[in-house]
């Protein structure tokens, strides 16, 4: 411990700088630690805290591609742009509808997936995770682009199963509601593998002893799930139903590819709408106000869940 | 006797039932890749017919892919993918390690604050920083090159953290064993650690690799030479120019020589990431 007298002092500037360098022993994990840690968290100021000051900075402004030198302060204006544009009320509508619909189904129909495969033995398990989690990994791009050609009116095979069975083609992605529900099932074949291994992974961290002393206890199957499994699986719907809206609010690639935000505005989302005014109509400022908009929604969401998980129980 | 039958009954109606749902399943998840493979291998005629073909009449073998890489430069978007992928998977791999390394390890001022403040940039979407990293990287001059879609995925604070949990059941008699032998710090982190972190680093890996193999919006912003377009963003291109509905099976054949590699990789490397998925979701 010999530190210079100059630092010995107990000033606050030298308190500073031996809890930044402390003994000589540490000091040189402490050099280690530092030029390390500086150049990263550097990079996550860069390009995570400052992204947000920015886009707060040019929401604030009228700040067009087409005038690159004049970017003035307008305050408000384009947030109050937005509240009073129809089409941010209808994407805005579009996304709510989109998150719900996906976050629902896959929320049901991966628990019942979860549960009847978590009894399954192997290798048929891990057969289906397998299978589930293809469309996870394969190019969001090229499947909105497979499922364009399916669901296309001459195209596609799904519609001559539908007229098949007398249901006549159905133009898919010509109509408001068959764009939808497109975009939906492609959004929820593609990401049901994920929700499948989490709840497989929830399934796991129930103690099996829980589930034997509810048998003991007399306890029907049908009792032991809806008493003891899905209560003890709550954080894992709480992380499922963040993590799902949070990723849905955000999805781009399969809106864009599949219908592009139409026909008209029908599947016009929020994310889809920034694009658009900020890279179409290169208008910046209004592009970042959604954004930020979106940002605020999106952070009350991951608020509310810590919020909620606060309040989870141990077992 | 009769209830014996019964239960021998309701069993055996209970594995139709899941081999039904087996069977049920496969098909939904499977069709659509099945339908990319097939009908990239269908001459054009075979294309759009009633009723659909199921397997192509007369195989076209590789006409088709042969036909997409003469129309785009496919070689050359598969070497873009692959270089941006590369370096933004090394990239990560390196920060995530050494962050997560530090965070695990040592203790030092405002820790804490600091880790909690990496964690809370997971909430940052990137939909709000698409207009500012457009803003930033055309200030820098560096839109339309690989610098603009490589440099904003070099670290990842989900990866951080998942490096950090693992590093933390590393015991930590070695590392101070290291250091009684004089071992520099950065040579305990690079010849002790990271040889011991393998199974986290490869989660890790994977994923880093896939996102950026799959990434798509961030590069079709910044990316407009043709020489430096990735896979998704020469797809759109590709199908761009060509609209018609006849030519779904270059479009396809495309979308197939996209999506093997990565589900190639899957295949190979399964364990890692169902493992990565639950232990941090997506991101």
């Amino acid at each position: 411990m010999r530190h210079s007298s100059a630092m010995q002092g107990s000033n606050a500037f030298g308190i500073l700088w031996r809890r930044l360098l402390g003994s000589r022993v540490t000091r040189q994990q402490n050099l280690f630690v530092w030029a390390s840690l500086l150049p990263i968290l550097a990079y996550f100021a860069l390009f995570s805290v400052y992204p947000i000051c920015s886009a707060l900075n040019v929401s604030l402004r009228r700040w067009l591609i087409a005038e690159p030198h004049a970017h003035p302060f307008v305050g408000l204006d384009n947030y109050a742009w937005a509240v009073r544009d129809d089409y941010f009320w209808i994407s805005a509508r579009n996304s709510l509808a989109f998150t719900v619909a996906h976050v629902g189904f896959e929320m049901l129909v991966g628990l019942v997936l979860a549960v009847i495969l978590f009894r399954w033995r192997q290798p048929w398990r891990g057969i289906a995770t397998t299978v589930c989690f293809l469309p996870v990994v394969a190019s969001g791009v090229a499947v909105a682009e497979v499922f364009r050609f399916l669901l296309g009116p001459r195209t596609g095979p799904l519609n001559y199963l539908l007229a098949f069975a007398g249901l006549g083609p159905y133009d898919f992605l010509g109509t408001s509601a068959g764009a939808r529900a497109s975009v939906v099932a492609l959004s929820n074949w593609k990401n049901l593998g994920v929700w499948l291994v989490l709840y497989l992974a929830g399934l796991t961290t129930i103690p099996t002893e829980l589930m034997e002393a509810a048998a003991i206890d007399g306890a029907s199957r049908t009792q032991a799930f809806l008493r003891v499994t899905l209560p003890l699986l709550r954080p894992t719907f709480t992380f499922l139903v963040v993590m799902g809206t949070v990723g849905i609010l955000q999805e781009f690639t399969a809106l864009y590819v599949l219908t592009g935000g139409g026909p008209g505005t029908a599947t016009l989302t929020v994310v889809l709408y920034v694009y658009q005014q900020a890279f179409l109509y290169f208008n910046m400022g209004r592009g970042s106000a959604i954004a930020f908009i979106l940002f605020l929604v999106i952070l009350a969401v991951s608020v509310v869940q810590l919020r909620i998980l606060r309040h989870d129980f141990e077992y | 006797m009769s209830t014996r039958l019964l239960q021998r009954g309701i069993l055996l109606a209970g594995v139709l039932a899941g081999c039904v749902l087996l069977g049920l399943l496969l098909i939904v998840m499977l069709f659509p890749l099945y339908w990319m493979v097939m009908t990239s291998f269908k001459p054009a005629s075979e294309v759009v017919t009633n009723p659909p073909l199921l397997f192509p009449r007369q195989f076209a073998g590789l006409e088709n892919y042969r036909e997409v890489i003469r129309r785009v430069p496919v070689a050359q978007f598969y070497g873009n993918s692959l270089y941006i992928a590369a370096a933004r998977t090394l990239g990560t791999l390196f920060t995530c390690s050494l962050a997560g390394y530090i965070f695990a390890k040592f203790d030092f001022f405002a820790k804490r604050v600091l880790f909690i403040g990496l964690l809370a940039t997971m909430m940052v979407p990137s939909s709000v920083t698409l207009v500012p990293y457009f803003i930033l990287f055309k200030d820098l001059g560096l839109l339309d090159t690989y610098w603009a879609v490589i440099v904003p995925g070099l670290a990842s604070a989900s990866g951080i953290f998942l490096v950090r949990q693992f590093m933390e059941t590393i015991p930590n008699e070695l590392i101070s064993a290291a250091r009684i032998d004089g071992c520099g710090e950065f040579r305990i982190y690079a010849q002790i650690v990271m040889p011991l972190c393998k199974p986290v680093l490869s989660v890790l890996a994977v994923f880093a690799f896939m996102n950026s193999w799959n990434d798509f919006l961030w590069p079709m912003l910044v990316l407009r030479q043709k020489g430096l377009l990735t896979l998704p963003v020469g797809l759109i291109l590709f199908v761009s120019l060509s609209a018609k509905e006849q030519w779904a099976n270059l479009a396809m054949a495309f979308s197939t020589m996209m999506v093997l590699p990565i589900v190639l990789i899957f295949l190979l490397a399964q364990r890692q990431f169902v493992e990565g998925i639950a232990l941090t979701g997506l991101r």
